[in-house]
């Protein structure tokens, strides 16, 4: 196997707080209904997914955006370029995981173009050349002192390991691109069918500013779309209250028909194994709103962060999805990245049995033959231990021992995950 | 709901997300809109008891600008207050856009730890006319 056990420290502590405050915060709600609720939503964008897309297309196309259908990720980062436009300047991004997904960054800054993340944690793992740790805490796997060290390189003076500090030298950085570039590019969080609308949550205020740039296009995943705005509270709520634990963003936007002197908006809607998620027998999973809950509220994943994964989408629903969204980086034995323990499933506001669709995973390995050689070989011998024979009983006992003692887990401390891209 | 109720749901919403309310004086009435030695003025367009947010609807050309002011004063007639969400949105014509705004911008991206104000205003205060 090759996911490392060694403990992140600060992804453990972050994890932390977030569900501490997510409790606290769904403690105040009907929390419960609200998940009935959303589930519904979603379940009716999954089994309507192609009849919601095309009432979003016309109504959207109506209200005065441009819309382009990408089928994968190359289709994607083409449609982009297109968009832009020939000669490379600079791009102003907001978070988005689909533009992680595809690729883009790297892409358009082999283009020449000037890319800045402008969200916080984004642009900090941007600086150190790494995939996000977590889908909505890009930095969560790192301490202050090594944010510090980072940014210290980045901006050529010494900056103390200070959060405060931190993020006001990076908003300093950031402000001018944010004010200046003429393009920017945003992902969405919900697409409403009946209205042709986008919306964006964010705390900064830098996806402010990247959609309302002059040019402004929107890189999302089409599973995104929901049937009507009657969805939208609980589905903010929900969301906001899962990933952060606050009881709603700062700032969120409803993006709707184009009026003078708006943005010129494109909306480029990526498939991307989408729809085979979604007519496959993992299509539970195509619910995801991209909260990151399971994330944090995951015993492995809190050890390891999200690196250990090498996916764009980590921890456990990345295990389910990633096969289908990036199958070129997905490890083959990544289904027993899991102790099946269900706190996934217990955590996901609408409902996905992540735990369960994990469990067929690893057993459609086991089945076949492909499960990792450690597991293979652990189970063979705890079956020889479990036998009455001798060298069973002699077994038993050794393994008992090994199990207890920290001679494994200063074995498996030997590797730990880089991030790098 | 009536407005009065939903202005005490409003104070109370505001402390936490870092809001400052006030109600107008009598005869007290809202200055024009525009960006003003680093503060912007806009009359809104609904205001959320359950969060405290200021919702404005319009262009980019209308709501870009609060992005170079250093604090929001939002100025809220008593007919604009609702009690959630769906209510401003219920609001909204569907021309440009709808943006709620929850208080300062902030990020709690380093060590989980809360840093008010980054891009866009780092104050908001609502002013409630036609309550006092």
């Amino acid at each position: 196997m090759s996911l490392p056990v060694l403990p992140n420290t600060a992804t453990r502590k972050a994890s932390d707080v977030t569900l501490a405050k997510r409790a606290e915060q769904a403690a105040k709600l009907p929390w419960e209904k609200l998940r009935d609720e959303a589930t519904e939503t979603r379940r009716d964008s999954v089994e309507n997914l192609d009849a919601l897309l095309a009432q979003f297309v016309g109504n959207a196309e109506a209200g005065g955006f441009r819309v382009v259908h990408a089928a994968d990720a190359r289709a994607a980062r083409e449609a982009v370029v297109a968009e832009l436009g020939g000669v490379p300047g600079v791009v102003i991004k907001a978070k988005s995981m689909v533009t992680e997904e595809i690729g883009l960054r790297h892409h358009l800054e082999a283009l020449s173009w000037r890319t800045y993340e402008t969200d916080l944690g984004e642009w900090i793992v941007q600086e150190r050349n790494e995939l996000p740790a977590h889908i909505t805490g890009p930095a969560m796997h790192l301490s202050a002192a090594e944010i510090a060290a980072t940014l210290s390189k980045v901006l050529k003076r010494d900056l103390p390991a200070d959060p405060e500090a931190l993020a006001r030298a990076a908003t300093e950085f950031l402000g001018e691109p944010l004010r200046q570039a003429g393009v920017g590019i945003s992902g969405a969080n919900f697409l409403i069918a009946e209205t042709g609308e986008i919306v964006i949550i964010e705390n900064e205020g830098n996806a402010f500013f990247c959609s309302s740039a002059a040019k402004h296009v929107v890189v999302t995943g089409i599973d995104k779309v929901i049937r009507s705005r009657a969805s939208l509270p609980a589905l903010l709520r929900l969301l906001t209250i899962s990933a952060t634990g606050q009881p709603q963003t700062v700032y969120t936007h409803v993006i709707g028909r184009r009026v003078e002197g708006d943005a010129d908006r494109t909306i480029v809607l990526v498939d991307n194994g989408r729809r085979a998620l979604a007519a496959s027998e993992d299509a539970e999973a195509a619910r995801c709103i991209r909260c990151g809950a399971c994330m944090v509220a995951c015993p492995v994943f809190r050890q390891a962060s999200g690196h250990g994964y090498e996916t764009v989408y980590p921890g456990p629903i990345g295990i389910v999805v990633a096969p289908y969204l990036e199958p070129g980086r997905v490890p083959e034995d990544a289904p027993y990245y899991s102790t099946l323990c269900g706190a996934c499933s217990d955590i996901c506001p609408v409902r996905i049995p992540i735990s369960d669709l994990i469990a067929r995973r690893r057993e459609k390995l086991w089945r076949e033959g492909r499960a990792p050689a450690a597991v293979r070989h652990a189970i063979a011998l705890w079956k020889r231990a479990q036998r009455g024979t001798p060298d069973g009983r002699v077994l038993r006992p050794l393994l008992l021992l090994a199990l207890r003692s920290k001679v494994l887990r200063r074995l498996a401390q030997l590797t730990r995950p880089s991030g790098r891209r | 709901m009536t407005p009065r109720e939903i202005a005490a749901r409003l104070e109370a919403a505001a402390k936490e997300s870092k809001v400052a309310v006030r109600l107008a004086g009598p005869g007290e009435s809202a200055p024009p809109e525009g960006v003003r030695d680093g503060t912007a003025h806009v009359a809104a367009d609904a205001i959320v008891g359950d969060s405290a947010a200021v919702v404005l609807f319009g262009g980019d050309r209308r709501l870009r600008p609060i992005l170079a002011a250093r604090a929001l004063v939002a100025h809220a007639d008593a007919a604009v207050l609702v009690a959630g969400y769906g209510a401003a949105l219920a609001r909204f014509p569907g021309e440009g856009r709808m943006i709620a705004i929850c208080g300062p911008s902030r990020t709690a991206d380093i060590e989980k730890t809360l840093v008010v104000g980054v891009h866009g205003p780092h104050e908001v205060t609502i002013v409630v006319y036609g309550l006092a």
